[in-house]
């Protein structure tokens, strides 16, 4: 059922989708038909769905201050 | 002095050439003449060579000389000629970070661990090349290079290996003592089984990276690669130590002290026979059972085991793709790039701007991970891993090096065995030390021994002990 709630949540939504593509820097210009850049986007998809695989707890942090 | 046969010095040991020179056997202009002449002769002929500094070289042979003659001791590697690989600046020197975009490049200022070296006495002859920006977009073919394809002193038709391909070349075909390679996921290990010589990769942070091109902030490392595991002992204990100037600095130093090594005895190594049997190439399980042997000879407990299960492959080419792009950011964005050689490695770095920041954040938190789950492994389970350092021998020149030119592969083992210890032990920032340990049709291989951060002393005897009972790392090419 569609209540006001909802539209409102829709109308904020939208918005906010709004505002982030505004903020979001331009995407780098990309060579059309280009095997190369095919493959190494393909590989990077398919690392980030391998590690996607992985169960990570919620409070695990990232080690973005490396020592070891 | 008398006319010396320096053919007979070009592979000896730093410990050697040391003792000789103190006994004034020859003196240190001399040396290093005839290793300047060695590497600007055959430097060239194996694309090792990026930049001879035989002028300054000479100079401080002077200069070392002059404190010989007083009995004014710097250790052992006063003297000793060596070479580094060229990400390393040294000032007014060109550091081309084996890219053309960077041919030109000079920088006013030693590295920090170049500083230390000369500090000692040790006399930097040149510049050795490496793959373009340390292979960091990921490299299809060995030529992606400002300098060509690192040729392997053992066949010319074979890569030395990478990205630390010219120092691996240099110090196998005798061209300088040793030599300082970088390690993000593989580039000591690497170059050093292929090539016949001993790379030690020290923990994460145990070595400066102050004025060392950063493929990656948090997987960079710096280590020797010498003749002998005693002589990465001697080379480490110089260049390790604390940097205010490095971020990623550990705090730590390292001292070689072979005297408090504990015995094999009290050791467990942790290694798995699928590695040996079925993950090595055929043609090398033979040589492979054969060392494998020696290491179960020399009195360790032996333990298989089987490595912690993540994706490790991945994770570093997530990390080392999000890190390098911000390093390489201008770059990429510009027209330069494509003057690199490699297609496949101008793609990647492409690709790498687009690493979305969650991507890379679950990459680093699923690093927390793995080094919880190497701690806990080497705190509970086992002292030392054991496992060929590479799988095959060196690659053909003409061959892709992502396997795309290879003849079907046999399915994949069930097993993990210790496959993926190299991108696992550098996510986790674990010292490897790579030995010879055979020869396959004429080329060499090697087994590396991996342990806990900071247990470097641990992996340089198990190395040592290793080359006491072998004789791998004494064999010698004829280079033409």
């Amino acid at each position: 059922m569609v209540t006001r709630r909802k539209l409102a949540l829709l109308a904020t939504v939208g918005v906010a989708a709004k505002v982030a593509l505004a903020q979001a820097p331009p995407a780098p210009a990309r060579a059309e038909g280009d095997a190369d850049l095919e493959t190494a986007r393909q590989q990077a998809r398919n690392n980030f769905q391998a590690i996607a695989r992985v169960k990570l707890p919620r409070n695990v942090e990232p080690v973005t201050t490396f020592k070891a | 002095m008398a006319n010396t046969d320096f053919s007979k010095i070009f592979f000896s040991s730093l410990t050697e050439i040391n003792a000789s020179l103190r006994k004034r056997e020859y003196s240190a202009v001399e040396l290093t003449k005839a290793f300047s002449d060695r590497l600007e002769e055959y430097g060239p002929k194996y694309n090792a060579l990026a930049h001879s500094m035989r002028k300054q070289a000479i100079k401080k042979a002077k200069d070392v000389d002059d404190d010989l003659k007083i009995d004014r001791t710097r250790g052992p590697l006063q003297g000793i000629p060596f070479g580094v690989k060229d990400l390393l600046s040294v000032k007014a020197q060109p550091t081309t970070w084996g890219a053309k975009p960077y041919a030109a490049q000079v920088f006013d200022y030693d590295a920090n661990i170049v500083k230390k070296l000369d500090k000692v006495g040790a006399i930097l002859i040149g510049k050795l090349s490496m793959v373009e920006l340390a292979g960091g977009g990921g490299y299809r073919f060995a030529n992606a290079s400002l300098t060509g394809p690192g040729l392997n002193p053992w066949d010319k038709s074979r890569w030395s290996g990478g990205s630390s391909s010219g120092p691996g070349a240099a110090v196998g075909a005798g061209l300088c003592t040793f030599a300082l390679g970088s390690e993000t996921s593989g580039s000591i290990i690497t170059p050093s089984a292929y090539c016949g010589v001993t790379g030690l990769r020290p923990t994460y942070g145990l070595v400066s990276r102050h004025g060392a091109m950063a493929l990656s902030w948090t997987l960079d490392k710096l280590g020797p690669i010498c003749r002998t595991a005693e002589d990465c002992g001697y080379v480490l204990q110089v260049i390790s130590g604390a940097d205010p100037d490095d971020p990623g600095s550990a705090g730590k130093s390292f001292y070689y002290t072979p005297q408090f090594a504990r015995k094999p005895q009290d050791l467990t190594i942790g290694y798995a026979p699928v590695d040996f049997e079925e993950y090595a190439d055929p043609a090398t399980r033979p040589a492979f059972k054969t060392a494998l042997e020696v290491v179960k000879s020399q009195g360790y407990k032996f333990k298989e085991i089987e490595i912690p299960d993540f994706p490790f492959g991945a994770m570093t080419s997530t990390i080392i793709a999000a890190e390098s792009a911000s390093i390489f950011e201008d770059l990429i964005k510009s027209s330069k790039i494509d003057e690199m050689e490699d297609k496949r490695q101008i793609a990647g770095f492409k690709t790498a701007l687009d690493t979305p920041a969650v991507e890379y954040l679950r990459a680093m938190r699923v690093r927390t991970l793995v080094q919880k789950a190497f701690h806990d492994f080497f705190y509970n389970n086992v002292d030392l891993l054991l496992v060929p350092s590479r799988t095959t021998v060196a690659n053909k020149l003409t061959e892709p090096l992502d396997g795309s030119g290879a003849a079907p592969q046999p399915p994949r083992p069930k097993s993990r065995g210790l496959s993926g210890i190299i991108p696992a032990g550098n996510l986790a920032g674990l010292p490897a030390i790579s030995v010879p340990c055979g020869f396959v049709d004429g080329l060499p291989i090697g087994i590396s021994f991996v342990t806990k951060p900071f247990f470097e002393n641990q992996l340089i005897a198990a190395g040592k002990l290793f080359q006491s009972a072998t004789d791998w790392h004494k064999k010698t090419p004829a280079l033409t």
